[in-house]
């Protein structure tokens, strides 16, 4: 048993995963208090915004880790996400700071619905994704000598 | 927000009524006339405490046929709560035709109402009609079930409420006011017999139709067939006169059971692209129908009810104010029309200023009317109404010296300094902007003021804190005399005039009145290229994009900054060059302004263009203003709106922050439907404001839509008028948030194909363009045409991106009549005003030049513009009358004046009376024949091909082609 590159790869990749569902928990609980509660969503979407670099940044940094380790199921899990987070960022709302919502049209319901969709399901991806860390981690750790 | 209501206890009337006096106002005052000071107010109430703005107290209007007891004969059909629909006759029942009354109804009526103003005159056959659709008066007298429906009168005993009051009309099904589609459209489920009605009352009803109906007798349209199994379905491609059958709103056919079916909302206020909700979204989605409601929340109203009483009567658990279209079980409660729950209703509502007793509560004002605007208390306030505080940004580059925008700008507002709306707490500020900052500082009434220059740009500060804005009417003179000087000042090109930095004055202007808020109304010749928000020229991209969204946030960000400031932006335009429009129209977007685009001005050579602007900014100036205003718009359970389209700020899923709201701004706002619908639906939007006077106001527009099982019926009452509208605001709004144009035109094409094709599939006839005659239907190729060809919408390369972007940002603000006049012009042929009877006048003609004849004289009206256009032979007595000449060649733009005849006189009462509400239309320009300007003339004649565009017929070819293909 030893502390191999993998292992410790999955060990980075289960703190960051952590931040990520934070971060998701976050999203999901603002965007629903813009839906229900009176929240201005000037402020709303400034909170929001701060959290998305980075997550991706985070999420990101560990995809990466996983190419560098060739870890090839983390790899095909994540390369999706990453290629989504690439495309959404190059085609946000035109805005000077860092961020992907903008307050004019985020009430719209449509808008609305699918930020909420999409965290949600982002929620769960990183909650299922850390379990698999955890237990990959504790497999590379075992298996290897 | 949060006065609710508390009922009274069930105690003695007299003695209740005794301690409500409340601290500033009582209802009691609906009738005493003596002036109560507002508590909050600096002012005085400006009205006399009565109930209207206009005179005396206008509880019970004269044409409400009658008000105390005598309603029992008029309403007999009141039904059971609203909460209880099952308790109603099951939605098919609404298509149940009474067979007594159609022998053989017309089909082209196809139940349909149109109002009562209409000018069809009407001449038919008095066949009988196939409904009894309208809220009439006659319907059967039921009077042993209504002596049991209706309460006692006041003071009536609690005991007679009856939350589900048992007895009914002995009418087993149905209530009359629905109406029966047509027979041949009716599916047999529908088709039992029912009796009701005696022949005198159908007798009473069918006049009564006849006085509000106009649809076939159109004077282009074939008279009524009463046989005829097909005539209510045209095939456009054969039948191509489809204008000519009139374009009249549809009448909105309201239950019986509500307080008030006679209130009706003004449809240029509210107004829903289905005349008749689907019950369900299972059929919308069949009928494929966009569904929406337009409002234009601040229009201009004559006879608005203002209404100051100690306790605005709201629902209890959704805030919903009180409407003629609520349930009045007795005199105790009301039920919510929107959420369907009981309320108390306050003793003091029953009060009846007329007779100076207690009554019935339908008299009141708030049952009488769906518009009232309350005067609100202290509790709808979060500080102290706002003062009028107007900032003017004026560019003095180089550009705007050249254009001479100054002129007409010093002259207007000189003119209508005294007609600003405020109060004298008014305050005013002016900042000129070229490569610096100029600030006027007023500091003596005396004195001139002195002119303050900024050249930090990136770093600016106010150089003073006092004197930059200061109140009109301490220094009305003096500013009446700089404004005066203004263009002598800025005649000639200074050393700073070479740029320009807007974005920097902005940034200050909002320090500036923050505290406040207010109007900032910006004008601008040229691109703003320094200082914070520069911009850079892009109207030649190089990635081939169409630059119709921002290039930059920063003007976005500024604008919601005052939003929250409650500081409102209006641009106007005046540029020559390129000065990226959709960037700088950002500042307006957010902040409810408005922005105003007079391309290529030139104060020497474009004579319309300054006339334009010096009655759009007259309008500007003096029209009414409401400060730090937001709009709810509530929906009926069941419905939700997912988007909104317009300029403001949507602050939360049903609340819009409005900065400022003027009367020339409305929206949009799309519908879904969530749940099964109950037999009607109401909408209410509800304005908070402050006046220009220093009150706070709320002005409460509600609006009524029956629903509908059947699926023809909804073809029957789709609404172009507030579809158009609809689908140009959001097709603006998608192509100006980064979808490409074409995907925009495609959109529209396929509104109509959707809708076309989905009725032709209901009808299940063979192919070509089938669409019901009656109705609007008919009309949406020729709109969506239109539309296509609009600059906004057109994919022709000719049109600059500035006048694009101008032409859709008119379209996302301006209210209905505005974008109607705009797409789709209005041409009439003068030539018969001189012989035609004095009521009438001509009815508008299709936009195709083959309507346009050698010897006629036209007037169009669009958007914008008026045109008079004279045919080179046209007839010369006509000519002698209205530009006093007979000789063709003689007539130049100046002619057309209003001369000492009859005919001239009927030409310009004409003209005033079909552009009555167009404030931003220009002066009439007259086009010869054979003059230059004539291209601008045929370019609107829209049912014309064109090099790049299809004409109407074509275009009919095309949908027929997409249709069939599918």
């Amino acid at each position: 048993m030893t502390f191999t590159f993998a292992a410790f790869c999955y060990l980075l990749a289960l703190i960051a995963v952590g931040f990520c569902i934070f971060f998701a928990i976050y999203t999901v609980i603002c965007v629903d208090e813009l839906r229900t509660d009176y929240k201005n969503p000037i402020e709303q979407c400034r909170n929001l915004n701060q959290l998305i670099l980075p997550e991706y940044i985070l999420h990101g940094t560990f995809t990466l880790l996983f190419i560098f380790s060739w870890q090839l199921i983390s790899i095909l899990a994540n390369l999706p996400l990453a290629v989504y987070h690439v495309y959404t960022y190059m085609n946000r709302p035109v805005m000077s700071g860092p961020g992907i919502y903008d307050p004019t049209t985020i009430l719209n319901r449509s808008t609305l619905s699918s930020t909420l969709r999409i965290s949600w399901i982002k929620l769960a991806f990183y909650l299922i994704s850390f379990f698999y860390y955890l237990y990959a981690m504790i497999y590379t750790l075992v298996t290897s000598n | 927000m949060s006065n609710i209501p508390t009922a009274p206890g069930n105690v003695g009337f007299p003695q209740a009524y005794g301690q409500q006096q409340q601290p500033y106002q009582h209802v009691q005052q609906f009738t005493q006339a003596q002036p109560q000071p507002f508590a909050n107010a600096p002012n005085p109430f400006p009205f006399p405490s009565a109930t209207t703005s206009n005179g005396p107290v206008k509880v019970a209007p004269p044409q409400v046929p009658n008000g105390g007891t005598g309603y029992a004969n008029q309403f007999p059909a009141r039904a059971p709560p609203v909460a209880a629909p099952s308790a109603f006759p099951a939605p098919t029942s609404f298509a149940q035709q009474p067979p007594s009354f159609s022998p053989a109804p017309p089909p082209a009526m196809n139940g349909q109402q149109m109002p009562p103003g209409a000018p069809r005159p009407f001449n038919a056959s008095p066949a009988p009609f196939p409904s009894a659709p309208t809220p009439a008066p006659a319907q059967p007298p039921i009077p042993s079930a209504l002596a049991a429906a209706r309460p006692a009168p006041f003071p009536a005993p609690t005991s007679s409420y009856q939350p589900q009051p048992a007895p009914r009309p002995p009418v087993p099904t149905g209530y009359p006011q629905q109406q029966p589609p047509p027979p041949q459209q009716q599916p047999p489920v529908y088709g039992q017999p029912q009796q009701y009605g005696q022949p005198p009352q159908q007798m009473q009803q069918m006049s009564q139709q006849f006085g509000q109906m106009n649809m076939a007798g159109a004077p282009g349209a074939p008279p009524q067939q009463p046989s005829g199994f097909r005539n209510d379905i045209v095939d456009l491609i054969a039948q191509r006169d489809v204008q000519q059958l009139g374009f009249e709103d549809i009448e909105i056919q309201i239950p019986q059971q509500v307080a008030n079916p006679q209130a009706v909302v003004d449809p240029n206020i509210f107004r829903s692209t289905l005349a008749q909700v689907p019950q369900s979204e299972e059929l919308l989605k069949k009928s494929r129908l966009p569904f929406a409601i337009t409002l234009h929340p601040f229009r201009d109203v004559k006879n608005l009810n203002i209404i100051q009483t100690s306790n605005i009567v709201r629902c209890r658990y959704c805030r919903t104010y009180i409407n003629p279209y609520v349930y009045l079980p007795d005199h105790r409660h009301w039920k919510c029309n929107l959420c369907n729950r009981n309320n108390d209703l306050p003793d003091d509502f029953c009060w009846d200023p007329q007779t100076k007793a207690f009554g019935d509560p339908r008299n009141r004002p708030e049952i009488q009317n769906s518009t009232v605007e309350f005067i609100a208390s202290s509790d709808y306030m979060l500080r102290p109404p706002q003062p009028a505080v107007y900032v003017f940004i004026l560019d003095i580059s180089a550009h705007a010296i050249q254009s001479g925008y100054l002129h007409t700008f010093s002259e207007q507002l000189i003119i209508n300094l005294d007609q600003m709306p405020g109060d004298d707490r008014s305050q005013v500020c002016f900042i000129a902007v070229d490569q610096c900052l100029h600030f006027f500082s007023f500091t003596n009434a005396k004195r001139y003021p002195s002119e303050m220059i900024v050249d930090d740009i990136d770093d600016a500060f106010l150089p003073s804190v006092t004197s930059l804005l200061v109140p009109l009417k301490n220094f009305k003179d003096i500013i009446r005399s700089f404004i005066k000087q203004l263009p002598e000042f800025y005649s000639q090109i200074g050393p700073t005039s070479g740029g320009n930095c807007l974005g920097s004055a902005l940034k200050l202007a909002k320090t500036l009145i923050q505290e406040i808020g207010g109007r900032v109304s910006i004008f601008q010749a040229s691109l703003p290229n320094l200082g914070l928000g520069a911009l850079k020229s892009r109207e030649e991209s190089s990635e081939g994009g169409q630059n119709l969204g921002p290039a930059t946030d920063f003007y976005k960000a500024l604008s919601l900054e005052c939003t929250g400031q409650q500081i409102c932006l209006d641009l106007f335009m005046f540029n020559t060059q390129y000065a990226d429009l959709a960037t700088l129209s950002e500042v307006a977007k957010f902040s409810t302004g408005c922005v105003y685009h007079f391309p290529n001005y030139n104060y020497r050579n474009d004579i319309h263009q300054v006339k334009r602007f010096e009655k759009v900014f007259t309008r500007y100036l003096t029209r009414k203003l409401g400060f730090e205003a937001v709009l709810r718009i509530r929906t009926s359970r069941g419905l939700a709106l997912t988007g909104f389209y317009g300029n403001f700020f949507v602050r939360s899923p049903d609340l819009l922050a409005l900065a400022n709201v003027n009367p020339d701004c409305a929206l949009a706002a799309q519908v879904t439907i969530e749940e099964k619908l109950p037999a009607y639906v109401c909408f209410q939007s509800a304005l908070l404001y402050t006046s220009s006077k220093g009150d706070r106001r709320i002005r409460v527009h509600t609006m009524c839509i029956p629903t509908t099982g059947d699926l023809l019926q909804l073809y029957n009452n789709f609404d172009l008028k507030a579809t158009v509208s609809y689908l140009a605001k959001i097709g603006v709004e998608r192509s100006m948030t980064g979808s490409a144009l074409a995907d925009s035109r495609e959109a529209l094409v396929n509104a109509v194909l959707d809708s076309v094709g989905s009725y032709q599939k209901a009808v299940s006839r063979g192919s070509g363009m089938l669409v019901p005659r009656s109705g609007h239907l008919r009309l949406f190729p020729s709109y969506v045409l239109a539309m296509l060809k609009h600059p906004a919408f057109s994919s022709s390369r000719g049109i600059r991106l500035d006048d694009r972007t101008g032409a859709m940002l008119m379209l996302r603000f301006s209210p209905l009549d505005q974008i109607l006049a705009d797409i789709y012009p209005r041409l009439y042929r003068l030539n018969e005003l001189a012989t035609m009877p004095e009521d009438q006048s001509p009815s508008p003609l299709p936009l195709s030049f083959e309507h346009i004849s050698r010897d006629g004289v036209y007037m169009m009206i669009t958007g914008t513009m008026a045109f008079v256009y004279i045919s080179a032979s046209a007839d010369p007595n006509f000519l002698v009358n209205v530009f006093g000449t007979a000789i063709y060649n003689d007539i130049d733009e100046y002619s057309l004046l209003e001369r000492d005849n009859e005919t001239s006189r009927r030409v310009f009462s004409f003209f005033k009376q079909v552009t009555q509400f167009r404030f931003y239309l220009g002066p009439i320009i007259t086009i010869k024949e054979h003059s230059p300007l004539r291209d601008t003339f045929v370019r609107r004649l829209i049912d014309d091909r064109t090099d790049s565009t299809h004409s109407y017929v074509e275009f009919l070819q095309h949908l027929k082609r997409e249709i069939s293909g599918n």
